[in-house]
């Protein structure tokens, strides 16, 4: 997801029909100058070596996200077509080699999700940010925060079937980053923007990323 | 500890940090050049982006469950792009708490 304003002003993409780096190339039509999908880098033309800003969003269940936006509006089909119906849970197992990766200034990291839903909680940093990692433990999506507020850096526990920072043992829900009960209650994390990816794909973009759990040398 | 799949050829290191290197012009360009290269395989727009998107109340929406959507929420503004459509038209231009975004698959 991704703000298209380039200094201030809107812009439109489209589907370029190609591939760089494995991965989908947009145009824009005010300049049709080319831009990466993965990292929103325009690649040739006006906009070379300008990024879009990322936008955090998430890849959810419809359940899971509606009980925490019971206001939502749903995209229309624009073609009007039913809503394929597959027999298998897609959480039951993760895909192998699935992350979720989020580029912060000149660093770049990105938490394979197995591993994450393993953990539930992940304390990590990313450069020198403290970056908390959570992943949904019913349907498996994940969400990454930087774990601090203006006072102090938090760690955060997944314990009896709560998210709770150690420092004050405050409850937090991991979905929104927000504390809802406890000293900390109503302080709210910054979310950090992430991609879905497959690791081969996100290594090909971010060639200098870290990854979680590190990759065998 | 999932291995790396089969992967393409991967660039050099040093085309990979030019590409990387949030920078300039001129090491973008590098970086196609010996990085990686620019591949087109169907004419522009023929898998069709959605560039006036339109909104239904989710009682209208058909969803279930366990569904697959990207959820953004800014200003207020609460939208959810459902996956099964995002995967046949891949690009949403939309207007989300009077940001413009940009929704990919």
């Amino acid at each position: 997801m991704h703000d298209r304003r380039i200094d201030g002003v809107p812009h439109t993409f489209g589907n370029q029909g190609g591939l760089f780096l494995q991965a989908m190339v947009w145009w824009d039509h005010e300049t049709e100058s080319f831009w990466s999908q993965p990292t929103g880098l325009g690649i040739v033309g006006d906009y070379a070596g300008v990024r879009l800003e990322g936008i955090p969003a998430s890849v959810e269940t419809w359940s899971a996200w509606v009980s925490e936006h019971p206001d939502t509006v749903v995209l229309a089909d624009p073609d009007g077509l039913p809503a394929p119906r597959a027999a298998a849970d897609p959480f039951s197992s993760p895909r192998v080699g699935e992350v979720a990766g989020v580029m912060l200034g000149d660093d770049s990291k990105a938490w394979y999700l197995d591993a994450v839903r393993e953990a539930v909680a992940l304390n990590d940093t990313l450069g020198e940010m403290p970056v908390l990692v959570y992943a949904n433990p019913e349907e498996g999506s994940a969400h990454i925060y930087l774990r601090e507020t203006a006072e102090r850096t938090l760690e955060f526990e997944w314990t009896d079937g709560r998210l709770v920072d150690t420092a004050t043992g405050s409850v937090w829900n991991g979905g929104l980053g927000i504390a809802i009960e406890g000293a900390l209650a109503g302080e709210a994390l910054r979310v950090l923007p992430h991609s879905s990816a497959f690791d081969w794909a996100w290594a090909l973009h971010h060639p200098r990323t870290e990854f979680y759990p590190p990759l065998a040398q | 500890m999932a291995p790396f799949g089969a992967t393409p050829a991967a660039p050099s290191a040093s085309a990979a940090q030019a590409f990387e290197g949030r920078g300039t012009t001129s090491e973008v360009r590098y970086a196609l050049e010996v990085g990686g290269s620019l591949h087109t395989l169907i004419p522009r727009d023929s898998i069709k982006p959605i560039y006036e998107p339109t909104f239904i109340r989710p009682a209208e929406a058909g969803l279930m469950n366990a569904d697959l959507v990207i959820g953004l929420s800014l200003n207020g503004d609460s939208r959810a792009y459902p996956v099964h459509i995002l995967r046949r038209r891949e690009m949403v231009n939309d207007v989300v708490g009077g940001v413009p975004i940009l929704a990919t698959w």
